[in-house]
């Protein structure tokens, strides 16, 4: 089951279109979603509206089991963008979460030093002032 | 769609002398803040031109990239308003963007309009204020460096959690490391390197020697590149004349023929792609096009100019040329082989963007330095005898839409 992280996104907002507008409203309700082709089964990320491996228009959501492994990492020291700049050291992280695919992501709540390629992590959503949630990886502890 | 191979491979027609480089400019400047970026690359255009013994009115193709606002003012529409200003007429434009490479397919380009009897003189030029207008090109989110506002997609997936250009390379870096041992103090060589030859270079920008432990010591970027793993921020300028082989004769140097061609870019597969095989394998395709289009190995090439944002891209770009296995990069440039002074394989004579010249999209200069080589006229830094070269930059579209471009330039025989 994934949590709300008790903290605010400080970043900046998703821009929401038709297209990707499922995404961002299972995330309000924690959950992430890729999505699997009803017509050659392969799954993709990130999420739109044909699938990239077959061009079909029929593609299904496919709500993700939350888990998943540090695929890589950087650990950002200057970043001077607003939104950013003030915010310390974070990681940028690629997470491969169990289903396949590599997932752009923040990895949060330990010390950016700590995060290591290969750690176990867990889904998680830090909710924004405008009330969407952004969806986060954290350690398993 | 499904993978299909490699399409790179089908497409190596034998080729020789179907265009050449008879104009080359770099402009010295590395800092101009009383100067726009359009007219450095007007400055840089006519040296260039001068430097071929051509007129401007033999410009019959025009090639140019949009600087604004990572580098200056020239945006959308690049092509046509820098010819404006230019007061060219040419009945070809183009401004393809993939980054950093895009002057490696602008040469594509012209070389096919030129077989193409289309036209037979074109321009490539480049200017940008990068340096003087205070762009902090890998360490802000890329909505920013674009000026372009967080896209519905891809952006909304990736820029909101504060993506760099130096924390996406980072990534891969850490990838590479983990995938085959590569390791920072390798990484370090290569900066060390580019500094040695830039002491050889009066307009490189870094001059002063600088050792593997000063690149370790110095701060953290994006884990895990130092700022001595990333390449300097400057304004800069630069031209190539690309003509038809019937204006060769009217030239003032000899020709530096355009031998093989290759240009591919990153597979993602929807989100299952190794980003970091992938970053190799995508200039393995590019490379492989233009040494068997050239009917060159890696054996036959005398100097190699490598698109170094950072120390990283060089060893990727090394293996996926295949000057060395995947995995052996690493000690390849820790030996000392990318030296002038006794390397296998000299690379960046010139002090790379590491440290002479990066004002962001470094593509074109690679081609003008490659010139000059095999040219002879690179005076301190001349690798002796140089007879081929290779030139391979790899560009983001934007971040891990990548596009990498390669060329086998030979001196006329």
């Amino acid at each position: 089951m994934t949590t709300d992280l008790d903290t605010t996104w400080t970043g900046p907002l998703p821009e929401v279109s038709g297209e990707t507008k499922p995404f961002w409203d299972a995330c309000a309700g924690n959950r992430f979603l890729i999505q699997r082709c009803d017509d050659c089964g392969k799954m993709q990320y990130p999420y739109r509206g044909i699938c990239c491996h077959c061009w079909s228009s029929a593609v299904s959501d496919v709500v993700i089991a939350g888990t998943g492994v540090v695929w890589t990492y950087s650990v950002v020291h200057r970043n001077r963008s607003k939104g950013h700049i003030d915010t310390g050291p974070y990681v940028v992280g690629v997470v491969e979460i169990d289903e396949g695919p590599l997932v752009v992501t923040n990895v949060v709540g330990c010390s950016p030093e700590t995060v290591a390629i290969g750690m176990p992590v867990q889904l998680a959503f830090i909710k924004t002032a405008v009330g969407a949630k952004i969806p986060v990886f954290h350690p398993i502890v | 769609m499904p993978n299909t191979g490699d399409k790179n491979a089908s497409r190596v027609a034998t080729t020789s002398r179907r265009a050449a480089i008879v104009g080359a400019h770099e402009h010295p400047t590395r800092f101009a803040p009383d100067k726009s970026e359009w007219l450095l690359m007007a400055e840089a255009s006519k040296a260039a031109l001068a430097d071929a013994g051509l007129s401007p009115s033999s410009i019959d193709a025009f090639f140019t990239s949009a600087t604004a606002p990572e580098g200056g003012w020239l945006g959308a529409c690049a092509s046509v308003m820098a010819a404006d200003y230019l007061n060219i007429q040419p009945v070809f434009i183009d401004e393809t963007d993939v980054g950093g490479a895009s002057f490696g397919y602008y040469v594509n380009r012209a070389v096919l309009g030129i077989q193409q009897g289309l036209f037979k003189c074109a321009l490539i030029a480049y200017g940008a204020t990068t340096k003087s207008m205070g762009v902090n090109v890998g360490t802000v989110r890329y909505d920013d460096l674009t000026g372009q506002p967080i896209s519905p997609m891809p952006d909304s997936f990736e820029q909101i959690y504060g993506t760099t250009v130096t924390s996406f390379m980072g990534a891969l870096t850490h990838r590479y490391m983990h995938e085959y041992g590569l390791t920072s103090e390798q990484l370090a060589a290569v900066a060390v390197t580019m500094r040695e030859h830039a002491a050889l270079n009066p307009d490189a920008v870094k001059r002063e020697p600088i050792s593997v432990e000063d690149v370790l010591a110095s701060p953290m970027i994006a884990s895990p590149l130092h700022r001595l793993d990333c390449c300097i921020i400057s304004d800069g300028a630069a031209a190539i004349v690309v003509v038809h082989p019937d204006l060769v004769s009217e030239c003032r140097k000899p020709p530096v023929w355009i031998e093989g061609f290759g240009e591919s870019i990153m597979h993602h597969e929807g989100g299952f792609g190794n980003w970091a095989t992938e970053s190799r394998e995508m200039v393995a395709r590019a490379a492989r096009q233009a040494l068997t289009m050239a009917d060159v190995t890696v054996d036959d090439i005398d100097v190699a100019m490598i698109y170094d944002a950072f120390t990283s891209n060089v060893v990727i770009d090394l293996e996926g040329v295949g000057f060395c296995k995947p995995g052996e990069g690493g000690a390849m440039v820790a030996d000392g082989a990318l030296r002038l002074k006794g390397g296998s394989l000299p690379t960046n004579p010139d002090g790379g963007g590491l440290s002479s010249n990066h004002p962001g999209r470094r593509g074109i200069f690679l081609f003008v330095e490659a010139t000059r080589q095999l040219r002879g006229e690179a005076g301190q830094r001349q690798v002796p005898d140089a007879e081929v070269a290779i030139c391979t930059a790899t560009g983001a579209a934007f971040l891990a839409r990548r596009g990498s471009a390669a060329h086998i330039l030979r001196r006329d025989r």
